[in-house]
Formats: structure tokens, C-alpha cells, sequence
């Protein structure tokens, strides 16, 4: 094996070759031959201060990531494999009191009464759009299942503000299963609803909320 | 502890290894900021849908302020990875990131916030110091403050500790379920690309689920310590590649393993050609080092040169290591995949098989 040889006098000749550095002492050579910035000094404390400021912060973000549903900004990679599956419905209530009639929207889509008489036409993507969630299929809850049910909720209630009245009349609220299945677990069941939509708070007869 | 302290404050350093690792940042900079671009041209602005914003809506940009900023990330993303005005650029890049990742919790990955934080953290580093297009010649002064690079390093161990320590205090993680439920529900994915259903199962069996778990943890809480020892270095480097490119074929993690991969160049030890590369350019293997080494030492760790060939008999390629010792053959080959990072994958292979040869070790050394 060409390894096991000793390099040749042929080899010895090549050009710097007699510059090795000296044995022992070349691991630890640095290029030092070139113009250096100026001098650190007590003048540059700054670093160190600039320094434990990071890592303090870096600390605290780190260990109260478990008070944040995602845990962000504590780099809890693939903390958990757990899945979700959405299935959305709106609460209708033809009449001012009465009992409340729930009804499935397929694929996030549904077409209700409006203001002006005709029937809209509305989707839960025209205020949360892909690639966050899709309706009826499995599919991986990014950042653990606590993530997504908090983000699901908040995106239930950003739906039922920002449906207006002029394009449906009909939805009291919005009630959204979610399906979850911790770690390869027995799915779990969990019920999100919406805020009521303010285009149905009854209003005083001065018009007065 | 102050001794420690005044060095960290003090200690100064080659440059030149920096400027990959800021090129590969910048690169990945871009890639972010063009996504984000696609995204408003497909989906639209996303403030004017469902958004969490970490800060107060008024701090929220305005659409068209939106689109200038991902303009501007473009064009500071090119200014770091070509080298013009490329820390003022890291930074501001990290700036404009990390606001727009606290305007919308949805858009928040743990890779995106770690490339913002290792910008602003390469930006306080000598990292302008080469891969200049712009001025190829290395400019001087190359020696420059280590201390960006020595706290960029505490990040790395710190993502690390971070990552292994939950997952180490999570009884899912340490049981194997969460690795196993992984495997069993992509195991069609990895059947699809070629791997044996044999294979799958046996990944996805109990046992096995939690014997790779606990090496999984393992592999991360050794790594953010492992790092830091010269004699440990090399080889968890080595580890870390091959964890890291595991990681990016089997799950969907955006660009968190190029990054961590790119962050491993701050560990590099700044010593600018401190080896020699000897070759004889009348031999076909010696033609090939002295292509193949300058072109991929992104690092400069070797002085390439060729010798004048003679009539006698000798060797392709001799190196010099640091120390002074020669390396030829297969433990040339090994210093080469060493140091050279697209061969290094290969490294911990062939130095085995170089500690066969009657000069060779398996130790770190050189």
C-alpha cells in the first residue's frame, strides 16, 4: 500500500517542502503575519457584556419555551408526531332564540343568505389561506397538537369576525372538530367554536349595541 | 473566569474559514426571502389574512412596505453571499427577519429564527475577510475579533442542548413513540423511494424505535459539547454531517440541516494553508489533486503546488500536515477528505482504512 512507504527523495525536493514547521509546533500555528486589527483592550468590554446579554436571553427563551404552545424560539425540533384532522360546521338559527341548527362545511365552502337577498358564496380560505390547514384528511400537526388547536382557534375567531354580515346572514358561529392523535395515540376529540358573530348581537331598538 | 473572559474579548483570528459559512448564510438568506416573495405573489400579503403577530398590529408593515422589504432581503442576501458590505448586510438581514417572523406566528420555523440568529451573530465576526466576488484576492487585514465566531458557537451547542434536553425530558421522545409514529406513517414514502418494506418495519418495531430515539438524543446532547474539544472535534463533526443529512432526507425541515451544516464551518480551525499539497502534474492522480483540491478547499487549509517531475520513482501526492509530518496514499487521502468538506462525509472510512497503513492513526491529529 502506497501508504505504508516513506516519501521519496523525489518527493522531498518539491518546492517549500524544507519549510515545513517544526515537529510539535504547527498545530497550533496561526497565520500571524499579516496586519492585525487594532488592539482589544478593557475598551472593548462591550463584547462580553454584548455577550452574556445573548445568552441570558437566549437561556430564558429557551427554558419558558414549554409556556408557549409551539414552543417557539425554543428549538424544540420534532417534538412531537402527532396528526390532525379538521371537520368544519356553522350554527345557523333561522329564528332569534330558537334552537340552532349545525351543518357541515365540506371542504371549507359553504353558500349562505345575504343581506341583499341572494345566496354567497364564501370559503374558510378567503381568510386563512393554504398551506396552513385543509378539511377532512390526516394530516401532521406542525409544532404538536397544543400549537395547532391554539392557531385553529385563533383562525375559528379570525373567521367569524371577518365574515360580514352582507355576505351571510345565517351563521350564528363557527364549531370546528378537530380530530387529534398524540404520538401514534387513540384520537382525541376536541370541540373549538368561534366567538358569536357580531352581525347577530341583538341590537336596542335605537340602534345602540 | 476574568482570564477567560479577556481572551474571549481579546482573542483574534484568521478570517478566511468565515467566508463560506457567510456565503452558504447568504445563500440560504436569499432562499427565504424568494419564498416569502412567492408567496405574496401567489397567496397575497399576509396581513391581510389570518395572522398571529407577536407584536403590536401597528408594527405590522403595510403591503407595499412589506414588498419592499422582501426586495431588499433579496438584495441583502446577494450582498452577503458575494461579499459587498457583507456584515452590515448580515445584520441588517437579521433584523428585517426576525421582524417579519414576530409579525406572524404562523410563518415562525425554528430554522428561519436560527439563520436570523446566526446572521446577526456572523455579522459581528471577520467573516468579509474572503469569497469576495467582487475582490478575489484575500484583503488584509485577514486576522479579525473571534469573539462573534466563539458566541455563533455557543448558539450551535445551545440549539443542540436545547433540542436533545426537551426531547431527553419528553417520555415520548426517550420511549421511541414519537420517532416510531414517524416511521410508520412515512414508511410508504420510504418504500416509494426504494427502501425495503424489511427495512421500514424493522425501524418501525418498538425496540428499534427507541433504541434510535435514545441515540437521536444522544447524538445531540454529545454534539453541543463534543464540539468544543479538539480531540473530539473532527469526529463529531463527521457524526453531525451524517445526522444532519439523515435528517433532511427522511422529514421536511425547510433548510434547517444546510444551515446547521453551513454553522459547522465555525468550528473550523482558522488556519490558512497551514498544510502543503505537494503533486507530481505528470501523473494522473497528481493532475487530479491539483484540480480537485484547489477547487473544493473552500476553507484554504492546503498550499497546492506542483514539483518538477523527475525520472525517479515517487509518489502522486505528498502532504505536509501541520506538524511536519509527510501523508502519502491512502493517509494523503484521508487529510484531503478531512479538510475538504464536500469529501468529508467519506473522512471517518477512510482514515480507518488509512490506521491500517504502517504509519497511520486514528488519531485527530494534523
Amino acid at each position: 500500500m502506497e501508504g505504508d512507504e516513506e516519501p521519496r527523495e523525489s518527493d522531498r525536493r518539491a518546492p517549500g517542502a524544507e519549510e515545513a514547521p517544526p515537529d510539535g509546533a504547527g498545530a497550533t500555528t496561526r497565520t500571524s503575519g499579516l496586519p492585525s486589527l487594532p488592539a482589544a483592550g478593557t475598551g472593548k468590554n462591550h463584547r462580553i457584556l454584548f455577550a452574556l446579554l445573548w445568552l441570558a436571553v437566549q437561556a430564558t427563551l429557551i427554558v419558558t419555551a414549554g409556556r408557549r404552545s409551539d414552543g417557539a424560539f425554543g428549538f424544540r425540533m420534532f417534538n412531537e408526531s402527532s396528526t390532525i384532522k379538521l371537520a368544519l360546521y356553522r350554527e345557523l338559527e333561522r329564528d332569534p332564540g330558537g334552537p340552532r341548527a349545525r351543518v357541515p362545511v365540506e371542504g371549507g365552502v359553504w353558500i349562505a343568505r345575504a343581506s341583499d337577498g341572494t345566496n354567497h358564496r364564501m370559503s374558510w380560505y378567503d381568510r386563512v389561506p393554504t398551506p396552513f390547514w385543509a378539511f377532512d384528511q390526516e394530516m401532521p400537526a406542525s409544532y404538536g397538537a397544543a400549537a395547532q388547536l391554539e392557531r385553529l382557534q385563533r383562525a375559528l375567531d379570525d373567521l367569524a369576525t371577518h365574515v360580514s354580515a352582507a355576505d351571510d346572514l345565517e351563521t350564528r358561529r363557527f364549531v370546528l372538530d378537530v380530530t387529534v392523535r398524540r404520538n401514534g395515540r387513540e384520537p382525541v376529540v376536541h370541540q373549538l367554536t368561534s366567538r358569536e358573530r357580531e352581525a347577530w348581537t341583538p341590537r336596542r331598538a335605537d340602534g345602540a349595541p | 473566569m476574568l482570564a477567560a473572559l479577556a481572551r474571549f474579548r481579546d482573542e483574534l483570528e484568521d478570517g478566511y474559514v468565515l467566508g463560506p459559512v457567510r456565503a452558504a448564510v447568504g445563500a440560504l438568506l436569499g432562499w427565504h426571502a424568494l419564498v416569502a416573495a412567492e408567496e405574496l405573489a401567489k397567496i397575497g400579503y399576509f396581513g391581510d389574512t389570518f395572522h398571529v403577530a407577536m407584536i403590536p398590529e401597528a408594527l405590522v408593515p403595510a403591503p407595499r412596505v412589506y414588498a419592499v422589504v422582501l426586495a431588499a432581503r433579496v438584495c441583502l442576501a446577494v450582498m452577503v453571499a458575494i461579499g459587498v458590505w457583507a456584515r452590515p448586510a448580515l445584520a441588517v438581514s437579521a433584523a428585517l427577519g426576525l421582524w417579519l417572523l414576530l409579525c406572524d406566528r404562523n410563518q415562525f420555523h425554528h430554522n428561519r429564527y436560527s439563520l436570523y440568529a446566526y446572521a446577526l451573530l456572523l455579522s459581528l465576526t471577520p467573516c468579509d475577510r474572503s469569497w469576495r466576488a467582487t475582490e478575489p484576492a484575500v484583503p488584509a487585514p485577514r486576522l479579525g475579533p473571534w469573539w462573534g465566531v466563539r458566541l455563533a458557537q455557543l448558539q450551535v451547542s445551545l440549539v443542540y442542548l436545547a433540542s436533545g434536553g426537551s426531547k431527553l425530558l419528553d417520555p415520548d421522545w426517550r420511549d421511541g413513540l414519537v420517532l416510531g409514529d414517524r416511521i410508520a406513517r412515512y414508511a410508504h414514502v420510504a418504500i416509494a423511494k426504494g427502501v425495503p418494506p424489511a427495512v421500514v418495519d424493522l425501524l418501525a418495531r418498538p425496540d428499534f424505535a427507541s433504541a434510535t430515539a435514545k441515540l437521536a438524543i444522544m447524538t445531540e446532547l454529545v454534539l453541543c459539547i463534543a464540539l468544543w474539544l479538539r480531540p473530539t472535534r473532527v469526529v463529531a463533526l463527521w457524526w453531525g454531517v451524517w445526522f444532519h443529512v439523515v435528517i433532511q432526507a427522511t422529514s421536511k425541515v425547510e433548510t434547517f440541516s444546510v444551515l446547521a451544516l453551513s454553522l459547522y464551518g465555525v468550528f473550523v480551525t482558522p488556519d490558512y494553508r497551514a498544510r502543503r499539497l505537494r503533486f507530481d502534474p505528470s501523473r494522473f492522480w497528481g493532475k487530479l489533486a491539483g484540480v480537485v483540491v484547489p477547487a473544493l478547499d473552500w476553507f484554504a487549509r492546503f498550499q497546492v503546488e506542483p514539483w518538477e517531475p523527475d525520472d525517479q520513482r515517487g509518489h502522486s501526492v505528498v502532504l505536509v500536515r501541520r506538524d511536519g509530518e509527510r501523508a502519502t496514499g491512502v493517509r494523503a487521502v484521508a487529510m484531503i477528505a478531512r479538510c475538504v468538506p464536500l469529501l468529508f462525509p467519506l473522512w471517518a472510512p477512510i482514515a480507518l482504512l488509512a490506521s491500517f497503513t504502517r504509519r497511520g492513526d486514528l488519531t485527530t491529529r494534523g
